[in-house]
């Protein structure tokens, strides 16, 4: 296979993507996440698997001439093999590794700015096609871990663990525009039907979870 | 702040004491020790005020002045929550990134509150089980383990808060017993303003002498 990379080659698109993805949310938070590279996640689980082999091979090499005496130190060349093997199997673990947390924080990072709306995140189709199943499995889980904490906190519908922290509220009040029909919404003020283009100055606490989740557009003057 | 005629100086200084505590968590690398009880208070404070604002505003002899005042108390009230939440928040954001190291470090486990310590177990579970079922279960079986040391040019697998991050701490009191990174001890005095490695200044924050800003 001339054409097969070995030696953690494979590994560093993965880096490189995570990398990329990185500087394009820090430059626009609103990017998602690329698609889950499944393809580069198999192969360089496969060079894990043929990096095994040779390393077990030229253990086995060195034990098979060394059966007399089992105490002799390995000949150089094949500690130095067995070290490379050995170091480059821990470098494709690690930047496997890395690459999956590096994915996880992005979509922690994508359910908190979405306020904990799971049902919102999830049902964003372009989001939806580049996660793995396993990493919807995670927003799940990870939805059930932070309504738990979410109960702890509120004492009463006082605290909403999952409203923003970006900005502290300047004012009680605050100016929207209604970007999508909503229906109606308990407020304050009473039940409001939201309806495209319309605009409302309404108490923050009561509609903060719908500007995050883009169906109202905040009015800055 | 709030309405310090009644109550006077204690509630004023439940709000004074979550800013400090917010404060230092959000400039702190390590997780610091919780403080559930200002939490509480301050939840117990923000529920009284609220129902006596309710009350005054469905009052017919509230006057448009108190009406006015009223709207700066609960203003107010939502900048506390964000404190609050916040402070909640940046912890659990430590919790999460750290919870492996939190997990196998029981001298640090005493710092979180009952459901923070849940927490950490049930995220260090969520994290290990997407390891396993991405990568892990497909690699040769030597390499599955997660608490890797750091030997052989590859770093510990286990991140560890880093306590040599420089913090800017400002002196509550005179601190005159501050451990410098050379081995050297300095005093700092009351208000000074200096920028050092967290580890120096751990004890003194622990004993409330400075505060990080």
């Amino acid at each position: 296979m001339s054409e097969f990379k070995m030696f953690g080659e494979q590994a560093m698109g993965l880096i490189v993507e995570a990398r990329r993805a990185a500087a394009q949310t820090a430059s626009d938070p609103s990017t998602l996440p690329p698609k889950y590279s499944e393809m580069a996640v198999q192969n360089v689980c496969r060079e894990l698997r043929m990096l095994d082999e040779d390393f077990q091979r030229t253990l086995a090499i060195h034990y098979a001439r060394s059966d007399d005496d089992p105490g002799v130190a390995p000949p150089k060349p094949i500690v130095c093999a067995v070290t490379m093997y050995d170091q480059a199997m821990k470098r494709n673990k690690r930047i496997l590794l890395a690459y999956i947390q590096s994915r996880l924080d992005r979509l922690r990072d994508l359910y908190w700015g979405a306020g904990g709306a799971l049902a919102h995140l999830l049902g964003n189709a372009a989001l939806r096609e580049r996660l793995s199943p396993h990493e919807v499995d995670f927003l799940r889980q990870y939805h059930d871990m932070v309504v738990v904490a979410r109960a702890e906190y509120e004492f009463g519908d006082i605290l909403d663990l999952t409203a923003g922290i970006d900005v502290p509220p300047k004012e009680l009040h605050v100016d929207v525009r209604v970007l999508k029909d909503i229906g109606d919404v308990h407020t304050e003020q009473g039940t409001i039907d939201f309806r495209k283009g319309q605009r409302f100055q309404l108490r923050r606490p009561d509609i903060e979870h719908l500007i995050v989740q883009g169906y109202l557009e905040e009015i800055r003057h | 702040m709030f309405d310090d005629s009644e109550d006077g100086d204690g509630d004023r200084n439940i709000v004074l004491k979550l800013m400090r505590l917010w404060q230092d968590e959000r400039h702190a690398p390590d997780l610091l020790l919780f403080q559930g009880d200002v939490v509480e208070r301050a939840l117990q404070l923000l529920s009284d005020q609220g129902d006596l604002v309710t009350r005054l505003q469905t009052r017919e002899d509230t006057s448009e002045e108190e009406h006015f005042k009223m709207m700066l108390v609960r203003t107010e009230m939502e900048r506390v929550k964000f404190v609050i939440r916040s402070y909640l928040r940046t912890r659990l954001y430590k919790i999460e990134r750290y919870a492996p190291y939190v997990l196998s470090t029981p001298e640090i486990q005493p710092r979180l509150s009952a459901m923070e310590l849940a927490h950490a177990a049930k995220y260090g579970t969520l994290i290990a089980s997407q390891f396993n079922s991405a990568v892990l279960a497909h690699v040769p079986e030597s390499l599955r383990t997660l608490d890797d040391d750091d030997m052989h040019y590859t770093p510990a697998i286990v991140t560890k808060p880093n306590l040599d991050l420089g913090v800017f701490v400002h002196a509550r009191a005179n601190c005159p017993n501050i451990r410098m990174s050379d081995g050297n001890t300095v005093e700092i005095h009351k208000d000074d303003l200096q920028l050092l490695r967290y580890r120096s200044v751990e004890d003194a924050l622990r004993r409330g002498l400075v505060e990080l800003v």
